[in-house]
């Protein structure tokens, strides 16, 4: 991967902003003029040769009438943004911009354009992304390869998160307010910030846009993309139990028989143990077991400091998949990850949602602090809670392997799942027999997380 | 509250026939007419019949690689042509290399072109569907090509503003008022003239004043200014290049001395001809014949002379004495007081005939400004003028010992090796070093004979004394180039060659190893550019009449393509207004269109309704009318006809109050 030099990276942020500015300040037929102008100037530079100094007199003309009629704009226009809770990165949705206009008149030809600020890029950053390749997806032609200002377009916006295009505004009556939709396209997981909203307006010739900036910064979180995962079967090591917690008639309820004892105030009649009574005289009661869960554990493997971010994604897509997946109803999923200390959340029965599991996972960054040992060590520890484990992984080596045959000798069941970046053309040949490992390739995770069989 | 949603639009609104109309403008600028007119037809005729191509990507990427083969052929064979100035006939045949392209999408069913049709990079990626309506572009590229035609200029500038003012109408925003739009549009009309005026007076005193440092390359002979190397040292090397063919014929003499150009006033190395404009000759009758001087000898000759150009506009190297020059090759030829002569004609290899009757030097007689020897050449001259003493001589003797001069006490060379202050190589030449090329004689010479009193003038030209068995002609190549002043004698301008005559071996000594295979090429482009110039003009003229049977020929061999698609003609719209005048909403909307309120594309008449209207009017509910509407409208289980007067009294009550709301009745106010 070539490195464009530092002068050149210098001018990027420059081009970008110019390239921006063009695109939102004049309408098609503003640039259309502006070509003509460059056109005009270059063909036209010698009077002698062409008449091209006449198209560019004319456009110049043209252009310079636009900007004089554009200088001030002050509308009497509020702008607010009705924002979802949380949205899927990669999956299309939309939110709203609520547009008031409180002046007199009607207003009408606007545009709205919703801007989200624009990252600071520095250069190791933007070294280190060449070389990890996070700017995948930037297409690499020629002038990319040696100028490279493509892939950092691309590396910005993957940071700033989505690209919202401008939307031409219905006309608005006075003390009228409308609601724009706004579709929206997250390109990553993390939050999205939005800075401010811009209101354009054509001037009268219709080739420069006046600008009314509105500040309104927010937030919105972006989840994990998830995709459809088989329901969960693991089996459980309960036993001595009438059935699962879904079979109690009321929280508190279960069906296991413990012994019995004297009636308390509170305690309900229909357990009441009518036999002891008939022979005791005393009211005593049935004693039931507590609840009992099957408890699961998901181990996500993110001690993937060196590895390439389309690989660290991939790895956090199929935990989250499994995440928000469907799980039977009485059991729990203790969600287990390294950040900046190892994470345990658990979802299910009232002790946690799968939302709160996925809004961790969507800020979750490789971690670069310790080793997946520490994680195996919580696991080993807590080995008797789980009644199965599922093992996310992004890289199989002997630490990993380790905390695989520690699982197979303490009897827990699990499903091991090994995330790479291969893309084998035999996707039969991608279970690897030994430990039963299933393999999920980056680029076809639907494809084959719908193989995996969750059962133990 | 309301909710609409609108999405920018893909086509880019175009008056209809304004591509035509841009062709047209474009072919009649660049004598393209018959090629705009046969595609004006065929961009008209696909839009006119009801069939379109439901075409796949790779259909468009096929159009577009068309477009670029005959992009890059028509680029190799302009560069080739033209040279560097191809640039220009390359622009001014680019509506040609588009057309495949703007054709594939206006014969299209989605009317656009996949953005991979033009970035081969995007070939590859899943970067989504992008597409483009390039119509504004094939205009724009025809405006720019007809910028190349360097005649017409006011009705160009009219031509052009026609195209892009209405391009302008059509996308106008609607917030502003016609007459707004109107007076807006004449105050840049106003600015465009103004700004066209000062570009013109800003490149001419750029031109007059920078012209100097642009135009140094010595042998692209300008005709107003000739800068000299005098002055500059080490060798002087000029190129092998052949520049001038001259074809054998028994009248010829040699050496033949072919003039260019002639200057009259010197200053820094650099002579210039002041006050010496070129004026257009008129063509003799019915003939491709130029009467270039008056009179005529008794013994005319005939020389025909092939000249190599790089430009539109070339000076003819021409026998002294030419009376008059024939060329099917010429478009206009000009002349200036001094006897230069200027051609326009396609770059290449010009062939002309030019024929000499013995009347040479029969110029105009000469200015004061030909007797002024510069300040700071004054004292040096006089002195060399006593040197060679020829006081008391007449002008012709004069003329003769200053030659014989040189002759006797300097020597040719093309090496300079003194640095010299500023201005003074020349007075070096003269009184010290007496070494140099032809330059420094002629303008010595040229200076001396003023200081005795001879008028006098600087001339450039050629020596051609050279001849190629390979092409069996007299050749001239750049080092051939020669420069000889003229001296104004007994009423005639007499050349006076004071440089020795060793100057032509010399030159000849410079011959590079290469030259062989340098002559063979340069013959074979020569033969090439002969053939392409006289043998296959017309070739392209009639290979245009091919166009419209190919076309109908390839429109019935599509027309049974699986792809072909009968698409429904557009019904005109009655403005933005989504009913007609017969709904019973007429009202209501009408008055809501006249406030500049329309529904956005794909808006329902609901969400319109309750984007534009306050909840409630003189008791009506506006729910009830979208209700009553949507009844009226959809439901098959309805009196339509009692629902339609019902919705009708409703909107027209509704929309009454409103009317009385927004101007309310002054007798009413406090």
């Amino acid at each position: 991967m070539s490195m464009p030099p530092r002068f050149l990276f210098r001018l990027f942020p420059l081009a970008g902003r110019t390239s921006a500015w063009v695109e939102q300040r004049f309408s098609p037929a503003g640039r259309l003029v502006v070509g003509l102008l460059v056109a005009g100037v270059l063909f036209g530079i010698d009077i002698r040769q062409t008449l091209g100094y006449q198209i560019a007199a004319l456009n110049f003309a043209l252009l310079i009438t636009s900007l004089i009629f554009s200088v001030r704009w002050k509308p009497g226009i509020s702008v607010v943004r009705v924002l979802p809770q949380h949205v899927t990165a990669t999956i299309p949705t939309s939110y709203w911009l609520e547009i008031t206009n409180h002046s007199n008149r009607l207003e009408r030809d606007l545009i709205v354009h919703d801007r989200l600020p624009n990252p600071r890029i520095s250069f190791d950053d933007y070294r280190r992304a060449l070389v990890f390749g996070a700017g995948a997806g930037a297409t690499t032609n020629w002038f990319d390869h040696a100028v490279g200002f493509p892939r950092w377009v691309e590396m910005r916006r993957n940071l700033r998160g989505a690209e919202i295009e401008s939307q031409r505004v219905p006309a608005i009556p006075p003390a009228t307010t409308i609601r724009i939709k706004v579709p929206l396209t997250v390109r990553r997981r993390g939050w999205v910030h939005f800075d401010t909203v811009h209101l354009l307006r054509p001037d009268p010739l219709g080739l420069f846009r006046a600008r009314y900036t509105i500040k309104d910064k927010a937030e919105l979180l972006s989840l994990p993309r998830r995709y459809a995962t088989p329901r969960i079967k693991l089996r459980s090591e309960r036993r001595y139990q009438k059935g699962g917690i879904s079979l109690a008639m009321a929280v508190g309820d279960s069906q296991e028989f413990a012994s019995l004892r004297d009636y308390q105030p509170g305690d309900p009649r229909r357990h009441i143990h009518w036999r002891s009574f008939a022979k005791t005289g005393k009211l005593i009661v049935k004693q039931y077991q507590d609840e009992y869960f099957d408890r699961h554990a998901l181990v996500i493997d993110t001690h993937l400091v060196h590895a390439r971010p389309a690989l660290f994604e991939a790895v956090i897509s199929v935990g989250a998949s499994i995440a928000g997946g469907e799980k039977p109803r009485d059991s729990i999923l203790d969600v287990i990850f390294a950040g900046s200390e190892v994470v345990q959340l658990s979802v299910g029965r009232g002790l946690g949602d799968a939302l709160q599991a996925l809004a961790y996972l969507a800020e979750i960054q490789p971690c670069d602090d310790g080793d997946i040992n520490q994680l195996a060590e919580l696991l080993r520890e807590r080995t008797a809670q789980f009644a199965s484990v599922i093992l996310v992984l992004g890289r199989m080596d002997a630490a990993r392997e380790a905390l695989i045959s520690d699982l197979a000798q303490h009897g827990v069941p699990s499903v091991k799942l090994y995330v790479t970046e291969e893309d084998s053309a035999d996707p039969g040949a991608a279970d690897t027999p030994q430990h039963d490992v299933f393999r999920i390739r980056c680029e076809h995770i639907a494809e084959d997380l719908a193989r995996v069989e969750m059962k133990s | 509250m309301s909710s609409a949603a609108s999405k920018s639009a893909v086509l880019t609104p175009i008056p209809r026939f304004w591509i035509s109309f841009s062709l047209l403008a474009w072919g009649g600028f660049t004598n393209n007419l018959a090629g705009a007119f046969v595609m004006a037809l065929m961009i008209e005729a696909i839009g006119f019949i009801s069939i379109k191509w439901a075409m796949a990507d790779r259909e468009f990427h096929r159009a577009a690689d068309l477009t670029s083969v005959i992009f890059a052929l028509v680029t190799v064979i302009q560069f080739s042509r033209y040279s560097v100035h191809g640039i220009y006939a390359i622009l001014t045949v680019a509506p040609y290399c588009l057309f495949p392209l703007i054709l594939a999408q206006r014969a299209s069913t989605r009317q656009t072109i996949p953005m991979s049709a033009l970035f081969y990079s995007l070939r590859k990626s899943e970067s989504g569907d992008q597409r483009l309506d390039i119509t504004p572009h094939f205009i724009a590229v025809c405006i720019v090509a007809a910028s190349t035609s360097s005649r017409g200029g006011g009705y160009f500038v009219a031509v052009i503003a026609i195209i892009v003012i209405g391009m302008l109408l059509v996308a106008r925003p609607r917030r502003y008022r016609g007459w707004h739009w109107a007076t807006v549009m004449l105050l840049a009309l106003g600015l465009a003239v103004a700004t066209q005026m000062g570009m013109l007076y800003a490149h001419r005193s750029l031109e007059s004043s920078v012209m100097y440092w642009v135009d140094q390359f010595p042998w692209s002979p300008d005709p107003n200014r000739a800068v000299t190397a005098i002055g500059a040292i080490g060798r002087l090397k000029l190129s092998d290049r052949i520049r001038v063919r001259v074809t054998p014929s028994a009248q010829l003499k040699l050496p033949l001395m072919l003039q260019e150009a002639t200057y009259d006033s010197f200053r820094f190395g650099t002579w210039s001809a002041l006050d010496a404009e070129f004026e257009a000759v008129d063509k003799v009758a019915g003939r491709n014949e130029w009467l270039v001087a008056a009179g005529g000898g008794d013994d005319p000759t005939t020389i025909e002379i092939t000249v190599q150009h790089r430009r539109a506009l070339v000076l003819l190297p021409t026998p002294r004495g030419s009376r008059r020059i024939a060329s099917d090759e010429i478009a206009e030829l000009q002349d200036n007081p001094f006897g230069s002569l200027m051609a326009e004609s396609p770059p290449g290899a010009l062939r002309f005939r030019a024929t000499i009757d013995g009347t040479e030097g029969i110029e105009p007689p000469p200015r004061p400004r030909d007797l002024v020897v510069p300040d700071g050449y004054q004292s040096v001259v006089s002195r060399t003028v006593a040197e060679i003493g020829i006081t008391g001589l007449d002008q012709r003797d004069a003329a003769a010992r200053i030659r014989q001069f040189f002759l006797d006490n300097f020597t040719y060379s093309l090496i300079q090796k003194g640095r010299y202050a500023w201005r003074t190589p020349l007075a070096h030449f003269l009184t010290e070093t007496r070494r140099g090329h032809c330059e420094y004689f002629a303008t010595a010479t040229v200076l001396l004979l003023r200081e005795a009193g001879i008028p006098a003038r600087y001339a450039v030209g050629y020596v051609v004394e050279n001849y190629s068995a390979l092409e069996r002609m007299y050749i001239a190549r750049a080092r051939h180039a020669h420069s000889w002043a003229l001296a104004y004698i007994d009423g005639r301008w007499v050349t006076v060659d004071s440089t020795p005559s060793v100057w032509y071996e010399l030159e000849d000594q410079q011959a590079s190893h290469w030259q062989g295979i340098q002559d063979f090429l340069s013959w074979a482009w020569f033969r090439y550019q002969r053939l392409s110039q006289e043998d296959m003009s017309d070739i392209g003229d009639v290979m245009i009449w091919l166009v419209p049977p190919l076309a109908v020929v390839l429109y019935f061999r599509l027309r049974r393509s699986p792809t072909a698609v009968r698409v429904a003609r557009r019904k005109k719209t009655r403005g933005d207004a989504t009913e007609g005048v017969d709904s019973p909403l007429a009202v209501l909307l009408g008055k809501l269109q006249a406030r500049g309120l329309t529904p956005a594309s794909g808006e329902t008449l609901g969400g319109f309704l309750r984007r534009t209207v306050p909840v409630s009017s003189a008791g009506i509910r506006r729910a009830e009318i979208i209700s009553i509407y949507y009844r009226w409208r959809f439901s098959p289980h309805t009196n339509a006809a009692r629902d339609a007067a019902l919705l009708r009294e409703k909107a027209e009550i509704f929309s009454a109050e409103q009317d009385r709301n927004s101007h309310p009745d002054p007798s009413q106010s406090p």
